[in-house]
């Protein structure tokens, strides 16, 4: 229970910068932040208290599957992980070239386009 | 609701018909002279017009439009900058959840 | 049985690997490989036509593995009646790049094919983790593709598309996880199943997240701001299949889950009408005051998304049907707009109304193309969005009179806004020397097609209204869960 708390706390907190916070490098890391409030919540809905890796032993099969912690939100979370990598390295060449650019990386500088 | 639909189509099509003579004999009067002709001269209100006078700028005539359409707050909202717009995210979120958890 | 549009998926793939590697010996040849690509892609969605016109659906596993432990790809009259819609979009984006589209061609086809791949697995998937992950597919090549241009306003739009965007998927991704934690699994039609005993308010919850990261793609309004940015900036052909599919995709998944897995529960429908109204207002009439022409017609295209959203959320089947049909006319409507847009932009070299007044010399094609663009978006009868809009109109007025009446009012400023857009660029008075505007083939082939759909389309009505009504046939969550055999 208290796990869940805590990943929904990392993810308010990641919320809080991606808002609040005006330089784009910040606001990625937000972005990050709050990706893995998530995958914690999601390995949390997975865990099972006292539980066993997921990886099959020399156990008959009925107690292993008593036993064993959840596989499939660590699958999810696995290639969440390696989406968030793909986009965290868009996100931040972006950032190098606006940096380039404007000179700037606070937000609410880069304006150009408004109405 | 088909009958309709076709009746609709019939009157449309009629409609579409008279509008496209009177466009096309719109167009052909509005061609601009290629040589300005000596005795062609336009007169309007008593004094010589040039073509330039004569035909609005058709940019600028829905300027006014701007002014009375109550449009100029939403305009400003859309300020640009990325905070807000991710806090209007939220804000959305917000009603979302709230209204799904209370009329679930 | 084999489902075939889905190849379209590893299709698309393929072309951006043929793509790089054919950039490494010869450049030339890379619109040529896309292009190839996509014609192999429209024959594999029109293969599935017949699997899926009498109304049955087709379900197969991947790798065989049964129905609620593997991945469904799932196909329905909705699904490739959108997969065929894509296919001839993305066939006219790839034709109209190869002229507009000069240099670094091998990463804007690539990222293109890619993000084509993404939204045919969005469309046939029957897993929501799957849809999750295509979703992220498209987006990030669209994150790529919006940059592209690399000039300021190209980047300042890609990075605030990017953080909202994923915003909006990590929206979503939370939303599964609730779902999991429910109901333990994934596959669409298992969780209908396990869904429909419970009531607790996680499930709320759930919906509320998955609507809500569903409607930053869709570009419903307070969601659209990502939009707007994003096709003013982007290469015009990438604004094109931003605004014309994947709107389009959103709604569609919106559609997908809130029918199959929630039963579109009355407040669903509800959020859906008002954000609808807002969207369709807010659209069209702060578009009236752009001197962008590219960023009028992305607030045309939230209008627009708002006409489907409302038509929808009202909750009727008239309602849905007129929604599903003006999805796919606003499809048509809004890519032939943006590829006008983007032969004027070309010729001209810039989007400014107020610099573009008589910039360009008369060319029938292109002028016609924008007007019959500009009359099908405000609902002039002989054009397709006349029927899904009367269609609109006739569902709005048995639920409430006062919504038709918006929906004419908003129809009405549409065609004023557009028809200053057409003034202002065709019939305008010259400020300088006006550019002389020969469009290539690869562009004239776009314009043509389009018009020529569109006008097929508003012409014979019945044919937009049949394949609605089949559309609409796909989301009824008893059959679904039948067809996939739980």
């Amino acid at each position: 229970m208290l796990v869940y708390v805590l990943a929904m706390a990392v993810i308010v907190a990641g919320l809080y910068a991606m808002v609040m916070k005006d330089n784009l490098i910040k606001k990625l890391l937000g972005m990050g932040i709050m990706t893995n409030g998530i995958h914690v919540f999601l390995i949390a809905i997975g865990y099972r208290a006292g539980g066993i890796v997921p990886i099959m032993q020399d156990l008959d099969f009925q107690r292993f599957s008593l036993a064993a912690v959840d596989p499939l939100p660590q699958a999810l979370v696995l290639t969440s992980i390696v989406i968030n990598l793909s986009i965290m390295a868009v996100g931040l060449s972006i950032c190098i070239l606006i940096y380039r650019r404007f000179g700037t990386l606070d937000s609410s500088r880069i304006r150009r386009l408004r109405g | 609701m088909m009958e309709e639909l076709m009746a609709m189509q019939y009157l449309a099509l009629a409609l579409a018909a008279v509008i496209a003579l009177l466009w096309i004999i719109f167009e052909a009067s509005r061609r601009e002279p290629k040589k300005p002709r000596e005795k062609a001269r336009i007169f309007a209100c008593g004094t010589e017009a040039t073509p330039g006078e004569l035909n609005v700028p058709q940019g600028s005539y829905y300027q006014y439009m701007k002014r009375f359409f109550v449009t100029g707050p939403l305009a400003r909202v859309h300020s640009g900058r990325l905070s807000t717009y991710i806090a209007w995210i939220l804000a959305g979120l917000a009603v979302i959840m709230t209204a799904m958890v209370m009329m679930w | 049985m084999i489902l075939y549009s889905f190849f379209t998926v590893p299709a698309y793939m393929a072309t951006a690997f043929v793509i790089i590697l054919v950039s490494l010996k010869r450049d030339s040849y890379v619109p040529f490989v896309a292009i190839t690509g996509a014609l192999i892609s429209l024959g594999f969605s029109l293969l599935a036509i017949p699997q899926v016109l009498p109304g049955t659906p087709v379900s197969m596993q991947m790798e065989e593995w049964v129905a609620p432990y593997g991945i469904t790809i799932f196909g329905d009259c909705l699904s490739i009646t959108l997969a065929c819609l894509i296919s001839i979009v993305a066939l006219m984006t790839m034709i109209f790049s190869s002229s507009y589209i000069r240099e670094r061609r091998a990463k804007y086809y690539a990222l293109l094919s890619l993000l084509f791949a993404g939204m045919f697995g969005v469309v046939h998937t029957g897993d929501v983790f799957n849809l999750f992950v295509f979703l992220e597919l498209l987006s990030i090549a669209s994150y790529g593709l919006i940059a592209f241009p690399r000039n300021r306003s190209a980047l300042e739009a890609s990075i605030k598309y990017l953080i909202m965007g994923s915003l909006g998927t990590s929206l979503l991704l939370m939303g599964v996880a609730f779902l999991y934690g429910l109901t333990g699994s994934l596959n669409m039609a298992d969780i209908a199943v396990r869904l429909s005993g419970m009531s607790s308010p996680a499930v709320a919850v759930s919906f509320g997240l998955i609507l809500t990261g569903l409607g930053i793609k869709a570009g419903l309004v307070p969601f659209h701001t990502l939009h707007l940015d994003g096709y003013t900036a982007a290469p015009t052909p990438v604004s094109a299949v931003l605004a014309a599919l994947v709107a389009n995709i959103g709604l569609y998944a919106i559609l997908r889950v809130s029918f199959i897995l929630f039963s579109m529960p009355f407040v669903a429908l509800q959020i859906l009408l008002w954000f609808g109204v807002i969207s369709m207002v807010l659209g069209a009439v702060l578009a009236l005051r752009q001197s962008n022409l590219k960023r009028m017609l992305a607030y045309s295209g939230v209008s627009q998304v708002g006409f489907i959203a409302v038509s929808v959320g009202l909750g009727t089947s008239l309602g849905l049907v007129g929604g599903l049909f003006h999805m796919v006319n606003q499809a048509l409507i809004e890519g032939l707009l943006f590829f006008c847009a983007g032969a004027v932009v070309y010729f001209a070299k810039t989007a400014d109304l107020d610099k573009l007044s008589g910039a360009l010399k008369s060319d029938r094609l292109l002028s016609f193309s924008f007007l019959i663009g500009v009359l099908a978006l405000a609902g002039i009868p002989l054009f397709n969005g006349f029927a899904s809009k009367w269609i609109i109109y006739m569902a709005a007025l048995e639920v409430n009179p006062a919504l038709a009446l918006l929906a004419v009012v908003v129809s009405a400023i549409t065609l004023a806004y557009g028809l200053k857009a057409y003034s202002v660029i065709f019939s305008g008075n010259p400020l300088g020397k006006a550019v002389d505007v020969r469009l290539p083939l690869s562009m004239k082939i776009p314009l043509v097609l389009l018009a020529a759909l569109i006008i097929i389309i508003g012409v014979l009505p019945w044919i937009g209204i049949g394949v609605a009504n089949l559309m609409a046939g796909g989301l009824d969550s008893a059959s679904y869960i039948q067809e996939v055999h739980i």
